[in-house]
Parts: structure tokens; C-alpha cells; sequence
């Protein structure tokens, strides 16, 4: 079996599981309802279309995307998955490029769901607004999703290999921080909250320095616990 | 192992599993973040009821998933067969049901521990435990219990994990949905998760609302039970199908009982739901509004029911049990009638007075109960036999119902601490002609603490007996209603603007009405609108009422002028960026509201759709032009000309307003919502500015105050449209808009 197989039989478990799908609905509609409810009127009176309206946008979506990834980075640590593990080490395939393999897969699903959101409101700009220049929206969404992103796939990935509810606990307090809104330092802005209000009060993409720190220290702190859980092999198959 | 070890049992085996101390943390954490961040109008709006609103949307989800998860793992873990082989599986599921609810009540008391001393510490004196229970046990506990029978009955129903959490997240999120379904005026009852509570009194007791919640708990305990039950007999049995398992489960004599009496229940709950009643709706095209919230009804078209009678005298004696919550009391009446003929006697009263005997020239009469009309009117009829003049005698007895054609608030009721009768709740009303010269006097019997008080006439306070005391009071000749209120009122008396003035408030509120000043605010600020625009048009009094925060602004009839509690908190409890001064709180409301005595009730500015005209932007400038004289330029600058440059300039940066061509690509309904929108800053901000133009242009405040003065005397009691301003100021609408 080759690589190709096996991320290709990774990600269809992942996009067909019930977890997946059931968590890409809810934000499929919450999406929509943000479109028809928020994004119409622009936030603070400013254009549909403004940075401040589609940092508001992605900042409200980013509890569930988050949930979403913390989900599937969980089910890498059920008990059947850990049982399977035992298996797996007894294949050609090294160990650590399987979880690499896993990885990628987590990446790959979770792309898809944030870019399903994304499509459907550039086409929304597109249809209504007749506005194509996505260029700045799509870097500002990126910089509000992908850091923390990474730095959650790579903390959690880290944290479950010595105890699964420990994903459990990191996506209670990612819920905590992302829905009751609580306003993050600018280096640790996991939300995006301090960007939004930046842009509530400027009105055009001014990154903080802090804010800037911030996502490179997300970005590496998260690769490294990628790399580190990736080639760092459990105890158990040691 | 007995039935209650068993139970013991489940309770601490959930209790001690991770899933379900995670989630109890998690929901105590909400609670605890939700406390700290509430909103509303009073404290005990924003430290208690916002808080155990929001924590019960949080937990709903949360005990939801925990049902749920406990419910499915049996069958993840298949270890249902063995579980029917050790117990009865109907009995396991009952126990484990127990267990969750169990869970529930632990994580409300653990909230207690910090909600309540938190509660205590934020309302000071406007701490009422009644308020700290209604929240947190009957709104947020009640909720959770909801969730956990719910999400059981629907996952045995369907034995679906999915499917179960996606019904109920519907469920919640529907409860949610609900609050902004103006047009479909959704019944309280639906509200499962939230309730309607509102606006809850620091002041007084908030019973009306607790009634409702009451009975909203009440049919959603029974819709929950039958939905649980309906899912107990639906658990499937090993080896059966759904209908094999359900005859296999109403075996046990206990199911289909508890099944054939939840279901009917629930349906009489919602049926004989005891708080409103079938008023027809209203007819509007008889008002008129400022846009903002100042209405007035126009009488067009008002015909009296019988023409050929005409009441002469009108004598009662109304006894109000506030701690029944009823009234009861006879009315004796005087009519003449013009022809002699036999009469139809058309009574109107409130929806929930029964009359229970009539006397038609001491003889035995009858009363037959008609339709039901607008506003909470039942209509009545008695047969009257041919004579010249009558003396009718009426007994009633009842509680006030309320209209739910608008929005289901319980407005008038008895309570023990409130008492609010409209004018057809206190006594009958006659719909036939009233003499000019009829005399309309009675006697009130009330629970000593309570005050009463009548929106026309007069009244003295008579002998005090057994703890009531009977109020003696005397109408204005030629009427024959007045709406009563009462309570625990401290009265302030002082002259103002050649009136005597009554300041009635609540005596908690004594402490905020000093600290404001109020008294002195209120006389300084009716002094210098009556210099300024001219005399109001009562008769030699006024009475300013204060009413608990439920009732949502004010209004004025008679000689009264009535405000809800919030515009006499001192700061306010609203954060401070609210763009209307109508959501904020402390004397510049108070004020506001002073000023709507002028525009807006003695006349009314109405708004056209099309210009920034309404009486908001005539009150907020005529609240200006009193704070600059009262507390000097540099308040009123900071307090209102600022805010309203702001609101200008977030206004003319508008997306919407520099691309209007952008509204033409959308709907009419956005359309129209975006519009909707940019109301607020051009009623309560851009208005108030062109006045501010208006004045330059004419030369300075005191030409404009001028000119508006003379506006006010030529249309009191009329309608000023924006053209009627623009003649009376001899200005151009060019020269003061700014758009």
C-alpha cells in the first residue's frame, strides 16, 4: 500500500465520518445565517465587503472550525485507533510518516471545511455585490484561521499522545475563549479578537506588531509540536 | 439492591465520570462568565436574570450532550444486552433519567455558591430572593431538566445519537429564534429554554412575570415528560421492532397511564393558559406614532354602544385582595333612559372580571357574556325592562387578564406589592352616554402598606381596619372610569411651571431620587420648558408616576405622566455606548422623558417616513437647551452635541449611505432593514443638529426656542408635521439638513 493510498484512506474516514459531517453542516448554516444577518449590512455601517465585516465574519466562525479540528485530532487517540496502532507498526511504512500521513489528512479535511464557508461568501460578494478582490480578505481570514490552527492541531497532537482528554480539556477552553468572546493578549490572540477590533477602530488591515509576534510564535510553537509529535515515538512501540 | 441503592448508585457513578465533571465545569464556568457580563435595564435584570438566562442556553447544550452520551453508551459499548439481563431496562433508563436531573439540581446549587452572594453584592438593596430563585431555579434549573428529559425521550425514541443531538439543538436554537419572531407574537409557553422574563423590578415584586414563568415551567415539564415517556415506552426490547417494543413496554400498567396523562395535560396547560386572553386584535389606523416609541391614539369613529341611555351617577365599593390576586366589589349605577323602551345595557369589562349578580331596580337581572373585544374587553349585555331611569346594582369579581395580540407582556394584575386595574379591570363601565353632570365617587378597600393611586380625580386616605385601609375617592364630574394603581409609593410634592407637581415613587427608590437630585431636576426642568415653550395643558396638576421597569418607557393620560423605575437609576445600568437615550438610564432620561410632556403628548410631532421629523428630535434638542442652562455648555457639549457629531459622522461614513446604488442590488425586505437601521441616528442625532442649524440660522437659541414656543400653543393636542415646523420657524429645509 502507498502513501497515496493510505492519505487518500485517511481522509475519505475522516470526510465520511459522522463527526465531520455533522460539524460541517452546523457550519455550513451558521455561515449562511452569518451572510444574511451580519455580512448584508456590514459590521459598524462599514461595506459588506470591508475587512472589518469579513474579519467579524471568519472571527465567528472560528469557535466551530476550531471544534471541528479538535474533533477530528481527537479520534487520532480513540481506543480503536490506539489499538490499531500495534498493527500498523508491524508494516513496511515507518511509523512516523503514517502520522505524518494522519496529519496531513486532519489538514486536508480541515481546508475543505473552512474554504466551504469562504467560496460561499466570496460568491456571495460576487453575486450581490458584483466585488471579486479577495486578495486582502482571503490573507486577512488566513491570519485569523491558519495560525492558531496549526499551533491547536500541533498542541493537541502533543498533548493526547500522553493523555486523550486532555484534547477534550483544550477544546472546552478553546469553546470558553472563542464564545464568550474573551479578548487574548495580541501574542496569544487564538480567536482573532484583537485583529477585529483593531479593524473596529481603523477600518484597514493595521497588524500590530504585537499581534504579528503573535501569529509567528502561534505558527512556530505549533510546527514544532507537529514535528515533535510526529517523530517522537510512543512509549508503547518504542 | 433495593430501588433507591440502585439509584444512589447511578447518581454516583455519574457523578464521578469525567465527561460529566467536565461538563458540570464547563457549565458552572458559562454561568460564572455569563454573571459577569449580563445586560439590561435594572440590576436585577443584569446581575441575576441576563446571567440565568444565557447560563441556560449554555447548559441546555451542554446537559443535552451529557444526556445523550450517557444514553448512548450502552449501546457504543454494547453492553445493553447485558444490561437487560441483570435489570429491567425501563427501570434503568428511569433511574438513569433520575441521575442526570440529579447532576443538574448539584451544578445549580454549585452556581448558587457563587451566583448568589455575586447577586447579593451587585443589587445591594434591590437584592429580592424571589428574583434570585425565579433565575436560577425556575428558569436555569428548569432548563436543564427539560434538556435531559428531552434529549432522552428522543434518543430512546429514535436510538440515534445524531439524530437526537441535531433535534435538540434544534429545539434550543428554535427557543433562541423565537425572541425575534415579532410577527408570528409566538406564545410564551414556547419559550422552554430562556422564558420571556424582562425587564425584572428591583423595586417591586415582579410577580406578574413569575406567574407566566410559572406556567410556561408548568406545560413544558408536561410537554417534556410525555415527549420522556413516549421515548421510555419506545425503547426498544431485544429482539422487537419499534411497535413490538412499544406494546412489549405498555405492558407495565405505569406507561400508557403516565402516557394518556402527560399528553392531555400538556394540551389543557396551553388551553387554559391563565394570563392572557382571546382579545380581538387591535385596530391601529387610529394612531399615530413619533416613530420611537411616543404613539397616540386619535378617537375616530368612537360610537357608544347605546345612545338612548345616559349615566347620571356612578357609586362603588372595589375590594382588592392583593395576596389572592383578585378583586371583587358591586357598582351602583344611575341611568336615564331617553325613549322608555326596554334597553340593552351593553357593560364592558376586563376579560377575567366575572359579573356574578345583577340587581335592575331591585329586582333579579341577568348578564350574558358577549365577544370578546380589543384591549382585554369583554363585552356584556343586560336586558333592561321599559322604564325612564334605572338603578342597576352590579357584582364582579375576577383577576385581570391581558392582552396577547401585541406582545405577551402581563401588564395589569393584582400582586401582593403591585396593583395595576385599567380603567374596565376596577369597576364595570357602562358603553352608553355620560351625563356632563355625573357624579362618579366610591370607596377602595386595600392591604394598609399599599397606596392607591387614580389617573383622574381625587382621594383620601379613610379608617384603617384588620390591616386594609378604605381609600375614598371622588372622579371628575361627567366621567365614569379611572385606572388604579398602587403600591408601596412615597410621594414628593413641589410646584413647577404653575402646577403641583407629585412625584409618586417607590419607597426603595428614595436613596437613587436623592442622590440624582431628582426633585429639584424635575422642578427646574418643568420651570424652564414651560418658560420656554408654555403651560402644559393639565388642570392645575400633575402627577409623575414611576412604574416598575417591566412596563417598558412610560405614557401619560389624565394628569399623570408615568415612567418606568429605570429612568430614575442614577447612572443608569446600560453601558454607556446606547445610542438612544431612551435605552439609557439616569437624569438625562429623566429629563428626555420631562420633555415629552411638551412633544409628544400636549402635541405630536409625527414622523413622515421621509425627513428626520419626529418628537424624539424636538425632545433630545429641547433636553440639550435645559442641560446647558442647568448644569452649563460644557455638559450639554460633552453629553449631547459630541455624541450627536459622532453619530453624524458614523452616519454620512455609512457604507449604505455613501453607495446607495449598493441597496438597489438587494431585496426590499434588506432594503428596507438597512434603512431601518440609520432610524435611530437620524431621529435621536441628526434632527437634534439641524435645530442646532435652525438656531444659527435664526439667530441664536433663544429666536428658535421662540419660534418652537409658538409652534407648541398653536397645536396643542394636534399633530406637527414636519412642514408645520418648517412654516412655524419660517425656516427652509435646505438651510438645516445636513444629508
Amino acid at each position: 500500500m502507498n502513501k497515496r493510498t493510505v492519505f487518500r484512506y485517511e481522509i475519505k474516514r475522516l470526510m465520511y465520518s459522522k463527526e465531520y459531517l455533522l460539524l460541517l453542516i452546523v457550519v455550513l448554516v451558521y455561515s449562511m445565517s452569518l451572510l444574511r444577518g451580519v455580512v448584508i449590512y456590514g459590521v459598524n455601517y462599514t461595506a459588506p465587503f470591508s475587512l472589518l465585516t469579513f474579519g467579524t465574519y471568519c472571527f465567528s466562525l472560528s469557535p466551530f472550525y476550531f471544534v471541528l479540528l479538535l474533533v477530528l485530532c481527537a479520534r487520532q487517540f480513540r481506543t480503536s485507533e490506539r489499538g490499531a496502532e500495534a498493527i500498523i507498526c508491524t508494516t513496511s511504512m515507518p511509523f512516523h510518516i503514517f502520522r505524518l500521513i494522519r496529519l496531513s489528512a486532519i489538514g486536508c479535511a480541515f481546508l475543505v471545511a473552512i474554504s466551504l464557508p469562504f467560496i460561499a461568501c466570496f460568491v456571495f460578494y460576487s453575486l450581490v455585490f458584483d466585488y471579486t478582490f479577495f486578495g486582502t480578505l482571503l490573507l486577512q481570514g488566513m491570519l485569523i484561521i491558519i495560525p492558531p490552527a496549526i499551533f491547536l492541531s500541533g498542541i493537541s497532537m502533543l498533548l493526547g499522545k500522553r493523555n486523550p482528554a486532555a484534547v477534550y480539556i483544550l477544546l472546552v477552553a478553546v469553546l470558553i475563549i472563542s464564545v464568550f468572546k474573551i479578548t487574548l493578549p495580541a501574542f496569544i490572540d487564538i480567536n482573532g479578537s484583537a485583529l477585529v477590533q483593531a479593524l473596529s477602530q481603523e477600518h484597514f488591515l493595521a497588524l500590530s506588531s504585537g499581534f504579528v509576534a503573535g501569529r509567528i510564535v502561534l505558527l512556530t510553537v505549533g510546527m514544532i509540536s507537529v514535528i515533535v509529535s510526529v517523530c517522537r515515538p510512543n512509549k508503547r512501540h518504542a | 439492591m433495593n430501588a433507591v441503592a440502585k439509584f444512589l448508585h447511578e447518581v454516583r457513578k455519574l457523578l464521578c465520570e469525567r465527561i460529566t465533571l467536565i461538563l458540570i465545569a464547563m457549565t458552572a464556568a458559562g454561568a460564572v462568565w455569563f454573571s459577569l457580563n449580563g445586560t439590561g435595564k435594572t440590576a436585577s435584570d443584569i446581575f441575576i436574570i441576563s446571567a440565568a438566562k444565557n447560563s441556560a442556553f449554555f447548559g441546555a447544550f451542554l446537559f443535552s450532550l451529557l444526556s445523550l452520551l450517557q444514553f448512548h453508551r450502552d449501546f457504543r459499548n454494547n453492553t445493553d444486552v447485558i444490561i437487560v439481563t441483570c435489570t429491567d431496562p425501563l427501570h434503568h433508563q428511569v433511574r438513569r433519567t433520575l441521575a442526570l436531573i440529579c447532576v443538574a439540581v448539584a451544578t445549580t446549587l454549585l452556581i448558587s455558591l457563587f451566583a448568589l452572594p455575586y447577586g447579593v453584592a451587585k443589587t445591594g438593596d434591590y437584592f429580592q430572593f424571589e428574583t434570585f430563585f425565579t433565575a436560577w431555579y425556575l428558569i436555569f434549573l428548569s432548563a436543564l431538566v427539560f434538556a435531559v428529559l428531552l434529549s432522552a425521550g428522543f434518543y430512546m425514541m429514535t436510538m440515534r445519537l445524531e439524530i437526537s443531538l441535531i433535534i435538540m439543538s434544534g429545539l434550543v436554537l428554535l427557543s433562541k429564534l423565537l425572541e425575534s419572531m415579532f410577527s408570528l407574537n409566538p406564545s410564551y409557553l414556547f419559550y422552554w429554554v430562556q422564558t420571556t422574563a424582562n425587564s425584572f423590578s428591583d423595586l417591586v415584586t415582579n410577580r406578574f412575570q413569575i406567574d407566566m414563568l410559572l406556567w410556561n415551567r408548568l406545560f413544558c415539564l408536561f410537554v417534556s415528560l410525555s415527549v420522556w415517556i413516549l421515548g421510555l415506552s419506545s425503547l426498544r426490547r431485544y429482539g422487537c421492532g419499534l411497535p413490538g417494543s412499544f406494546i412489549a413496554n405498555c405492558r407495565r400498567a405505569w406507561i400508557p397511564v403516565l402516557l394518556i396523562t402527560t399528553i392531555p395535560l400538556s394540551c389543557v396547560c396551553y388551553a387554559f393558559e391563565p394570563i392572557f386572553d382571546d382579545s380581538r386584535p387591535m385596530d391601529f389606523s387610529s394612531m399615530v406614532s413619533s416613530g420611537t416609541g411616543v404613539a397616540t391614539f386619535t378617537s375616530i369613529g368612537n360610537e357608544t354602544g347605546n345612545p338612548n341611555l345616559v349615566l347620571t351617577e356612578k357609586v362603588f365599593s372595589l375590594d382588592v385582595n392583593a395576596k389572592a390576586g383578585k378583586l371583587s366589589g358591586v357598582v351602583k349605577y344611575k341611568l336615564s333612559n331617553e325613549d322608555g323602551n326596554t334597553q340593552a345595557l351593553p357593560v364592558q369589562t376586563n376579560t377575567g372580571i366575572k359579573i356574578d349578580r345583577v340587581l335592575i331596580n331591585n329586582a333579579e337581572g341577568k348578564a350574558v357574556r358577549g365577544e370578546t373585544g380589543e384591549s382585554s374587553t369583554a363585552n356584556w349585555s343586560i336586558e333592561l325592562p321599559a322604564s325612564e331611569e334605572y338603578e342597576i346594582e352590579i357584582y364582579y369579581s375576577g383577576r385581570m387578564l391581558n392582552d396577547n395580540t401585541i406582545v405577551q407582556r402581563a401588564t395589569y394584575g393584582i400582586a401582593d406589592g403591585f396593583v395595576w386595574l385599567p380603567a374596565i379591570g376596577a369597576f364595570p363601565n357602562l358603553d352608553i352616554n355620560v351625563s356632563g353632570d355625573c357624579t362618579f365617587y366610591g370607596t377602595l378597600s386595600l392591604d394598609e402598606k399599599l397606596e392607591p393611586i387614580f389617573s383622574r380625580g381625587t382621594f383620601s386616605k379613610g379608617e384603617t381596619l384588620n390591616g386594609r385601609t378604605k381609600w375614598l375617592y371622588t372622579g371628575i364630574t361627567g366621567s365614569q372610569s379611572t385606572s388604579i394603581f398602587a403600591a408601596e409609593y412615597m410621594t414628593k410634592t413641589f410646584e413647577a411651571g404653575g402646577l403641583n407637581i407629585e412625584l409618586k415613587h417607590f419607597a426603595k427608590h428614595g436613596k437613587s431620587i436623592r442622590e440624582m437630585d431628582a426633585i429639584n431636576v424635575i422642578k427646574a426642568a418643568i420651570d424652564y420648558f414651560t418658560e420656554a415653550f408654555g403651560p402644559l395643558i393639565y388642570r392645575n396638576s400633575l402627577t409623575i408616576l414611576e412604574l416598575p421597569a417591566y412596563v417598558s418607557g412610560g405614557f401619560a393620560g389624565g394628569n399623570m405622566s408615568a415612567m418606568d423605575e429605570s429612568s430614575f437609576n442614577l447612572k443608569g445600568f446600560i453601558p454607556a455606548e446606547s445610542f438612544s437615550l431612551h435605552s439609557g438610564g439616569g437624569i438625562d432620561v429623566l429629563v428626555h422623558e420631562i420633555a415629552h410632556q411638551w412633544w409628544g403628548i400636549a402635541t405630536m410631532p409625527i414622523q413622515d417616513g421621509v425627513s428626520c421629523w419626529s418628537a424624539e428630535g424636538i425632545t433630545c434638542y429641547s433636553t440639550y437647551c435645559f442641560m446647558k442652562y442647568y448644569f452649563g455648555e460644557e455638559y450639554a457639549q460633552e453629553h449631547f452635541t459630541d455624541a450627536w457629531m459622532k453619530d453624524l459622522d458614523t452616519y454620512r461614513n455609512a457604507f449604505y449611505i455613501q453607495h446607495p446604488e449598493y441597496l438597489e442590488k438587494l431585496s426590499d425586505k434588506d432594503k428596507s432593514n438597512i434603512i431601518g437601521s440609520f432610524r435611530s441616528i437620524r431621529l435621536y442625532s441628526i434632527m437634534p443638529l439641524m435645530m442646532l442649524n435652525g438656531e444659527t440660522a435664526l439667530g441664536g437659541t433663544e429666536n428658535f426656542v421662540k419660534k418652537l414656543s409658538e409652534l407648541y400653543l398653536s397645536h396643542l393636542g394636534q399633530l406637527i408635521t414636519y412642514n408645520d415646523f418648517l412654516s412655524a420657524t419660517g425656516l427652509a429645509a435646505e438651510v438645516i439638513e445636513l444629508e
